[in-house]
């Protein structure tokens, strides 16, 4: 009896409920190799050949749900505004839900929730509430999770030189209050064009996952010349 | 006294245009000749308009198919692809999600856009979610599983959160039916069988949140809100609309045509 009052009261203060879904006609993402993440001082549109995030063997792709406690009433800039979003991204301004999901195995560029979920509370996150909220993406090579030590997010922080093949990327950002009831409003919708008496679900279709940059030809080059005159000297030495 | 209309139309966003003529002259036929008309049986459809990400609680009022799949009911790929259904599950109090996805054989898919083998079934009585992907008007036609004369019972477990919705297509008040047979609308009345304080969720998509009435016979039109005070109308519903209902012991619900 206790879980029913829990699933259906509407309590002030107590966590709301939202719905973790991943609908294709929502949100889909693909690669861009255009190695200019805003995070990195590069633009935040550019061309690039983007690639498919479909789950095929060696290729994974996860994503994670992020919300601030920043809403003004309005959208904040996504992925189109770096100044807006990114910049403050790995500042603490950004929270992580603990929803995640990961590339889909059906077609590309289709996220899979992990799991999903009607009745998702997000500790923080209270009845009537409205947060801000994006997901994030990234090539697994970066890592499994988004926050701690170990996680992504730290890593984006305190790295700027990654492996060949590394992305990461920012949908569009929405608004969203938590609901009382269960099922709670959709994070992602197809209706997030449009802004309903529950706010701004995420619509962002062809999210894209810019290829983070790597050590450039010249330091590569420059690095081989300095160990090769290591080696040289060490010969005359001889 | 005259029965309350088993269908009425004009409601906003859920309309129902069952075949009112057939229906209209068998329930006639009943009331003027006291024929006994008990096998007969009265298909229709009803037409419910859904607007794209809207949660909306609704129930199929007839037989569709062979088995109320979600094939049968939306066939030929008729709801938008990634349109969600969500099943409760009473057990967990969790939703079961599924989706249509065209790019499939049998045109569903799970939470996780994988394929399923089995689809799932909507079966007459039992609520579900819809969220379409676009705004759509779902037309549900069927036959309607109540046979003139005849009446539906459903036992309801103590406490148990029961999400259903009639087992006939109507619309009005929920106090409305024949207390014996249910003929005539949702029979939600003492006299009727259902126990004081029994709960009836009404989902508003608005807010995502439900108004909760309860059946208290002290009052004189039987129903009250969350905190037991009276309400000055018992609870209506629309159409092909669904709702939880919480038993404060075990009964039957008997529902009619």
């Amino acid at each position: 009896m206790t879980l029913c009052v829990v699933t259906f009261s509407v309590a002030a203060y107590s966590q709301g409920f939202l719905t973790w879904s991943t609908s294709a006609s929502a949100i889909t993402a693909q690669t861009n190799s255009t190695s200019i993440s805003p995070l990195f001082g590069g633009g935040s549109t550019g061309g690039g050949a983007q690639g498919s995030t479909i789950n095929t063997a060696g290729t994974l792709f996860y994503y994670e749900l992020l919300f601030n406690t920043s809403f003004n009433g309005s959208q904040v800039a996504g992925a189109s505004s770096p100044s807006n979003s990114f910049a403050t991204l790995f500042g603490g301004t950004w929270l992580d839900t603990g929803l995640s999901a990961t590339n889909a195995s059906s077609a590309a560029g289709r996220l899979s929730p992990n799991p999903g979920n009607t009745g998702a509370q997000v500790t923080g996150w209270g009845v009537g509430v409205t947060n801000n909220c994006v997901v994030v993406g990234w090539s697994a090579n970066l890592g499994t999770v988004w926050g701690g030590v170990s996680g992504v997010s730290n890593l984006l922080a305190t790295t700027s030189n990654f492996a060949a093949g590394s992305f990461f990327g920012v949908s569009a950002a929405g608004f969203i209050a938590a609901a009382g009831g269960n099922p709670g409003p959709a994070v992602i919708s197809s209706s997030g064009q449009t802004a309903t008496s529950q706010g701004l679900p995420i619509f962002s279709l062809n999210t894209q996952l810019y290829a983070l940059p790597v050590p450039e030809p010249t330091t590569i080059a420059l690095a081989g010349l300095g160990g090769l005159s290591l080696l040289l000297f060490r010969r005359r030495k001889v | 006294m005259a029965r309350p209309p088993l269908v009425l139309l004009g409601e906003p966003f859920m309309r129902t245009k069952t075949l009112l003529t057939a229906l209209a002259a068998l329930a006639a036929g009943i009331l003027t000749s006291n024929a006994q008309v008990y096998s007969a049986n009265v298909v229709g459809y009803a037409s419910v308009a859904t607007q794209n990400g809207a949660y909306t609680l609704l129930v199929i009022p007839f037989q569709i198919g062979t088995s109320n799949g979600v094939n049968e009911i939306w066939p030929n790929a008729s709801l938008p692809d990634f349109s969600q259904i969500l099943i409760w599950n009473p057990n967990n109090f969790t939703y079961t999600t599924y989706q249509s996805d065209s790019g499939y054989a049998n045109g569903w898919a799970d939470v996780n856009d994988n394929p399923i083998s089995s689809l799932p079934t909507l079966p007459v009585g039992k609520g579900f979610f819809l969220i379409p992907s676009a705004n759509i008007t779902n037309t549900f036609s069927g036959a309607i599983a109540v046979n003139v004369g005849n009446s539906n019972k459903v036992s309801l477990a103590n406490g148990a959160y029961n999400l259903a919705g009639g087992a006939v297509p109507y619309a009005g008040s929920v106090t409305n039916g024949n207390p014996a047979t249910g003929a005539g609308g949702l029979n939600m009345t003492a006299a009727a069988g259902w126990p004081d304080f029994t709960q009836l969720l009404i989902w508003n998509p608005n807010n995502f949140t439900y108004a909760t009435y309860q059946t208290d016979s002290g009052y004189a039109n039987g129903w009250a809100d969350v905190n037991d005070n009276p309400v000055a109308a018992p609870p209506t519903v629309t159409v092909g609309q669904g709702f939880f209902i919480i038993p404060s012991a075990d009964f039957n619900w008997t529902v009619g045509l």
